[in-house]
């Protein structure tokens, strides 16, 4: 009896390859022979002209109150940047003492409305108001962020007013809509993005347009937002440029639900091949679909309405052409790797052995060229169609110095039309939002992009707080769940909404997004740009301090800038610092001074 | 016996360093890396992907990789995490001291669980040995039945309903702010683990009151109380206590389901989770402390034998 419960002790063991076989199991299936494929209809890339190397970073410190930046170009959406995370300011002071310790609380020293006060990993983070705050008095006094990985428990925390705003699992979406008290406290809230398919152009079938153009017109997009995600407010997506954002088109761009349409699409791809489909001998086109865990419901739906709606007969109501879509689901790390493979050896056909993927993408910043340029211009890391066209680079570039905002914004949506109408490379399904529960005793709002400032939130008076709940609650505190550990609360490295939910309301940036995607001055009074649009010089607010107590300063945001582009650093957002001159060169290693 | 212990100890050195070679070569050998998406989950650029790789030292071959972190581990450094960049492995499992670092969390809760199993396991198993075939008997065993069969996440989130949602006598999650929060998770992984004692007692105590010994010890006139007391529960206790070692190692080391449906900062949890993560020096940490435990709690039982069976000898 013994020696049986001791076999218990290789348990460990087992877990340990039993778990690397399962996410092994999760890899794609060795590709078959690779399938001969047509060249796809696409334009060489142009060779960039040789450009002088800049010796320093276009960034100065004019005087203590005045920050300089100077542009490669006219970049006209680099107003937008001012409010980003990327251009916070930093205490190298405070870094170089405490080292990787800096941001833990008694070391971490911010220019936000709070301090860190407690950080408990896995647990809780806890901010307090920052004494030496040097903006408007504010209500919310503490905010605390407890980590409640489990959406249910999360939710369920909510309803018992230990949480004053709450997440939940999807599955429980039908009962919060139908509860009198939940459904008074649903809230959706912009979160301009979009979720896609996109489709490999390396690839037979996708690799012919009309082919492609049949995939995006079968895809009933509301059927899957009204009956798959039960979310019928949702917008079906046909661009890429989110509602909200200048140069969105609605239903103007793209391609709506039209099975006829997708079926004569289909047609005008086998004439275009020269194959010949009959009752006898009827075509086949199979479709690989890939995507990743926890896409299942709506990726399937995509898939059976390109085997439904793509059949064609004949005058006798025969089968002569099909189109059979499979979908292959991956765990996250797997797939993105595996996409990454591909995009490196675009030639390998065995590699990429997929015709449509899925991605999406939230917005950073309040400008197309976020998505269009930074996500679908050729040759983008983020997407791995394989497309090339230098007609979209060219509209980019156009679009990237046109400073008449109503120029740009067609010149981004003629970009956009080339993406999802002209060439096809992708089927845009919805666009995202942003739903959460909220206490009624809350006076909250949350900026489009990035995180919320709690120090603008207040309570709402004459909405009673239940007897019971925690200390503060409804008085000067809040509780905000959240559904995984914050993984660094360094802003040169934070990239994550649950970080920047922390990060944001401990610093404060040169401007800050408001409710209605606007920016407002925040650390800065106010900027102007040279004649020639490449210099933005950006007054600071004399005012703002540390929590510390020293004055903030331009060279802190030099600084702070000139980290986060540090290849040292290995800053995952460094690439939207790029526009600054010599900013690519420094990131790269190159000899370029920054500071 | 302290020969025997030394002995157990000095194996117990290539057993871990088999743990460690499996692990690393499992983590290698699995698609994804830390760095193939950042934190936000998006795919990381190239460049900031082999900036990474060069910072890390993922560009090494793979033994040198190996080589580094033994050489690091003999130094009790677990290395850098790579999901939680700017922390150590040792920050992550270890700080927050003697009440709050993710391992002593789990300790805590799982001491608190081993409690709960053993004060109700034990003597449910006893009474149902004792009662055999009545309703007491079947009663226990229907319980323990469903103790052994209904997932520690569904008990859960029943306890969650029932004392949270509907009574609002406990709160729903987190670990340390006060003794309320141990109860809904302690009785969730303590049951399951009662159940199962209560059965093994339940065979074992039935065992041995039909063993020799027991006849003898009635024959001789001793009281009933003092056969039971004194013979058979202690010598049916043996399988009890071999259960214990690797109980204590799994539950003291951290339970995910637990820690995942009541957020307890936990060890268990962290380990899943930086599997997810690939967080590969995470993942090697997490492995050895458990590793490390299960061998403790192993030899702790087997010398835990011979205070219960004078028959065993080191020996």
């Amino acid at each position: 009896m013994i020696s049986n419960y001791r076999r218990l002790s290789i348990l460990p063991l087992l877990a340990v390859v039993a778990i690397a076989l399962v996410v092994a199991a999760c890899t794609p299936a060795p590709p078959p022979p690779p399938v001969p494929t047509t060249p796809p209809v696409v334009e060489e890339p142009t060779t960039p002209p040789e450009v002088e190397i800049p010796t320093r970073v276009g960034l100065r410190a004019v005087d203590d109150f005045t920050l300089e930046i100077t542009l490669t170009s006219p970049q006209a959406f680099f107003d937008s940047i001012l409010a980003f995370f990327t251009t916070y300011p930093t205490r190298l002071d405070v870094i170089n003492q405490f080292g990787d310790d800096w941001v833990l609380p008694g070391n971490l020293v911010g220019n936000g409305p709070y301090v860190l006060s407690e950080h408990e990993p896995q647990d809780h983070v806890t901010l307090t108001a920052n004494p030496n705050w040097w903006g408007a008095p504010f209500t919310i006094q503490t905010f605390t962020q407890p980590v409640i990985t489990e959406s249910s428990t999360m939710l369920a925390a909510y309803e018992n007013n230990e949480l004053d705003v709450s997440g939940f699992p999807s599955a429980e979406l039908p009962r919060i809509l139908e509860d009198p008290v939940l459904s008074q406290e649903f809230h959706i809230l912009p979160r301009p993005g979009v979720y896609y398919v996109g489709f490999n152009t390396n690839r037979a079938p996708t690799d012919n347009f009309h082919f492609r153009a049949a995939l995006a017109s079968s895809i009933d997009r509301r059927n899957i937002l009204d009956n798959v995600l039960n979310n019928p407010w949702r917008e079906a997506a046909q661009g890429v440029i989110a509602p909200g954002i200048p140069g969105y088109q609605g239903t103007d761009t793209g391609f709506a639900f039209d099975p006829a349409a997708a079926q004569a699409h289909l047609q005008l791809y086998i004439d275009d091949t020269g194959q010949t489909c009959t009752a006898d001998s009827p075509c086949s086109f199979v479709v690989d679909l890939w995507f990743n865990q926890g896409n299942e419901d709506v990726l399937e739906a995509v898939a059976a309405g390109w085997t439904e709606n793509l059949i064609l007969t004949d005058a006798d109501g025969n089968e002569i052409a099909a189109v059979h879509a499979t979908t292959v689901r991956m765990e996250w790390a797997v797939y993105l790797e595996t996409l990454d493979q591909c995009n490196a050896t675009p030639d390998d056909t065995a590699l990429c052995d997929y015709n449509a993927y899925r991605l999406g993408w939230v917005m950073d910043y309040g400008d197309a060229n976020n998505i269009v340029n930074e996500v679908f211009a050729p040759g983008s890391p983020f997407q791995y169609t394989g497309y090339e066209s230098a007609e979209v680079s060219g509209l980019i570039d156009q679009a990237l110095t046109e400073r008449d905002p109503a120029a740009r914004a067609a010149l981004w949506t003629q970009a956009e039309d080339l993406i999802v109408t002209d060439l096809a490379i992708t089927a845009p399904i919805f666009f995202y939002d942003r739903q959460g529960l909220i206490k009624p005793w809350l006076d909250f709002e949350f900026p489009p992009f990035g995180a919320a400032f709690i120090h603008e939130w207040g309570f709402v008076e004459g909405v009673a707080v239940p007897v019971g709940v925690p200390e503060g609650m409804g008085v000067d505190t809040i509780r905000s769940g959240s559904t995984a550990e914050p993984p660094t609360l360094d802003q040169a490295l934070a990239t994550d909404t649950t970080s920047h939910a922390i990060i944001n309301n401990l610093f404060a940036g040169l401007y800050k997004y408001e409710p209605d995607g606007s920016i407002t001055p925040y650390g800065a009074l106010s900027y102007e740009v040279s004649e020639d649009g490449t210099v933005y010089t950006v007054h600071l607010n004399p005012d703002a301090v540390w929590s510390d107590g020293t004055p903030v300063i331009a060279q802190h945001y030099v600084d702070g800038i000139c980290r986060m582009l540090n290849p040292e650093t290995a800053a995952e957002y460094a690439y939207v610092m790029y526009y600054i001159l010599g900013a690519p060169e420094f990131n790269s290693g190159e000899a370029v001074e920054c500071g | 016996m302290w020969r025997y212990i030394l002995n157990r100890l000095f194996w117990a050195v290539p057993v871990l360093f088999l743990v460690t070679l499996v692990t690393f070569t499992a983590m290698k050998l699995t698609p994804g890396g830390p760095f193939t998406a950042g934190t936000s989950g998006r795919p990381l650029p190239p460049r900031v992907k082999a900036q990474l790789n060069e910072i890390y030292g993922f560009n090494d071959p793979a033994w040198k990789q190996y080589l580094n972190y033994m050489g690091g581990l003999l130094r009790l450094d677990f290395g850098p995490s790579y999901k939680f960049r700017g922390r150590t492995v040792n920050d992550l499992m270890f700080q927050g001291g003697l009440l709050k670092a993710p391992l002593s969390v789990s300790a805590q809760l799982g001491l608190v669980a081993v409690g709960v199993a053993l004060v109700i396991g034990i003597p449910a198993g006893i009474v149902s040995a004792l009662k055999q075939n009545s309703w007491l008997d079947y009663l226990a065993m229907f319980v323990a039945m469903m103790g052994v069969s209904v997932p520690n996440f569904v008990l859960g989130l029943i306890l969650i309903w029932i004392f949270a949602l509907t009574l609002h006598w406990l709160p729903t999650y987190g670990w340390g702010e006060t003794p309320l929060q141990a109860v809904m998770p302690a009785l969730t992984l303590g049951t399951g683990g009662a159940a199962f004692i209560a059965r093994l007692t339940r065979a074992s105590m039935l065992e041995t009151i039909r063993a020799d010994y027991i006849r003898t010890a009635r024959a001789k006139g001793l009281r009933e109380r003092v056969v039971i007391w004194r013979h058979a529960i202690k010598n049916s206790m043996i399988p009890v206590v071999t259960i214990l070692g690797p109980l204590l190692a799994a539950w003291l080391t951290g339970t995910f389901l637990v820690e995942y449906v009541f957020s307890i900062p936990g060890i268990g949890k962290m380990y899943v989770t930086s599997i997810n993560d690939r967080d590969y020096t995470l993942i090697m940490g997490t492995t050895v402390v458990y590793a490390v435990a299960l061998v403790f709690f192993n030899l702790a039982v087997d010398i835990a034998y011979v205070f219960i069976d004078p028959r065993i000898r080191f020996d």
